[in-house]
């Protein structure tokens, strides 16, 4: 019973840790609030200029709030200033930049997050 | 990339303005209808796409006359200078219907980016466009150089597109200058959201006004635009004419305009 005990529990920490499997990765998570945002064709050219930053991905757009959110995989030295210059290089207004940095696993950035 | 498919004039001589107006409005109807999707960009926009330099754009255009069709395709190659400053050519390649084919007249441009006010989901943004146009159309083409000074703006949230250019053209070898203008407003009817999955109308009134006889030559316009995919859009749009140069022996016509546009990175 205990040896069965042992076993499931074992199992269960492998399941639900994949960091024995993957080690963490610095992950950073930008949030920007865009002034402008009116036109989702337009937003092509934005999305693009976001992807030129080194290790982003994940890049969404959401017209309705005027939000963008992205990940950047590795180190990085990012800051507001950065990622406000390429918004604006885009032809938009950045209107408020978060920059969060945290440990990831690399599959699910947002799964991650949301734990 | 801007595709005119199809650029089609129908005769439209002697028909009485109520029934000319009914036919607007049915055309629309069908329009939509029929391809739920867009018109052409008959208003400049102030909005540069921040393409980085790195795009090319092009439109083809099939023009049917009474005794011939012209096929053309211009290639135009934008540069983003900077954020607020765009430059641009355009080389246009002319097909005939009787084997004629050759260039049409080649252009220069740039626009300049002078006034932004951003919101959420809402822009207003102001520019100057100054464009050349070299004679260098060997079938189709004004033989002449021509100077374009303009003012764009527009208005754009998420709800409504108001598009405003105004500009004044000087024309060489003696040709009578112009002033023109282009006012067109935008809709979309379907949920705004990126990627795109768009429905957009349009409607517009467009004007010519030759400076030296005073003549002017204005049209309405109504057009649909779909927009199925972030790099790719169909549009066709419909122009009748409201009021024509008495001087010239023109018949009164509709032009109908199909098309699409591609941004190629």
């Amino acid at each position: 019973m205990k040896l069965m005990i042992k076993v499931l529990l074992l199992i269960g920490l492998a399941s639900s840790t994949p960091m024995f499997s993957q080690p963490a990765i610095d992950t950073t998570r930008v949030k920007i609030r865009v002034g402008g945002l009116a036109c989702p064709f337009c937003a092509y050219g934005l999305e693009k200029k976001v992807l030129s930053i080194k290790g982003a991905r994940e890049v969404k757009i959401d017209v309705e709030t005027s939000q963008i959110t992205f990940y950047v995989i590795g180190k990085n030295d990012l800051s507001e200033k950065v990622i406000s210059e390429k918004i604006t290089e885009a032809g938009f207004t950045p209107l408020k930049v978060t920059i969060q940095r945290r440990k990831h696993h690399l599959e699910d950035p947002e799964k991650n997050e949301k734990k | 990339m801007k595709c005119y498919l199809l650029h089609k004039k129908i005769i439209f001589k002697d028909v009485p303005m109520k029934r000319k107006i009914l036919i607007f409005f049915f055309s629309q109807i069908l329009m939509n209808w029929l391809y739920a999707q867009g018109p052409p960009v008959f208003s400049d926009t102030p909005i540069f796409l921040g393409l980085d330099g790195r795009a090319v754009r092009t439109f083809g255009q099939w023009i049917k006359m009474e005794k011939s069709s012209v096929f053309l395709i211009p290639f135009g190659v934008p540069y983003n200078i900077r954020t607020n400053l765009l430059i641009g050519v355009v080389f246009p390649l002319v097909w005939k219907s009787n084997n004629e084919n050759g260039m049409g007249d080649v252009s220069i441009s740039a626009k300049f980016l002078y006034y932004q006010k951003d919101g959420l989901k809402k822009t207003f943004r102001m520019a100057f466009k100054l464009e050349e146009k070299f004679p260098t159309g060997t079938i189709m083409g004004s033989k002449a150089y021509q100077t374009y000074l303009g003012l764009i703006s527009g208005y754009i949230s998420t709800k409504l597109g108001i598009y405003l250019d105004l500009g004044y053209r000087a024309i060489s070898k003696q040709l009578p200058d112009n002033f023109s203008y282009n006012l067109s407003i935008g809709i979309p009817l379907m949920e705004v959201k990126y990627p795109p999955r768009q429905v957009n109308l349009y409607w517009g009134v467009h004007g010519i006004l030759t400076v030296a006889k005073l003549q002017q030559i204005s049209y309405v316009s109504s057009a649909i635009q779909f927009i199925p995919d972030k790099r790719f859009l169909v549009e066709g749009g419909i122009k009748v004419p409201i009021k024509e140069n008495p001087s010239v022996q023109e018949r009164r016509n509709i032009i109908i305009s199909l098309g699409g546009r591609v941004l190629i990175f």
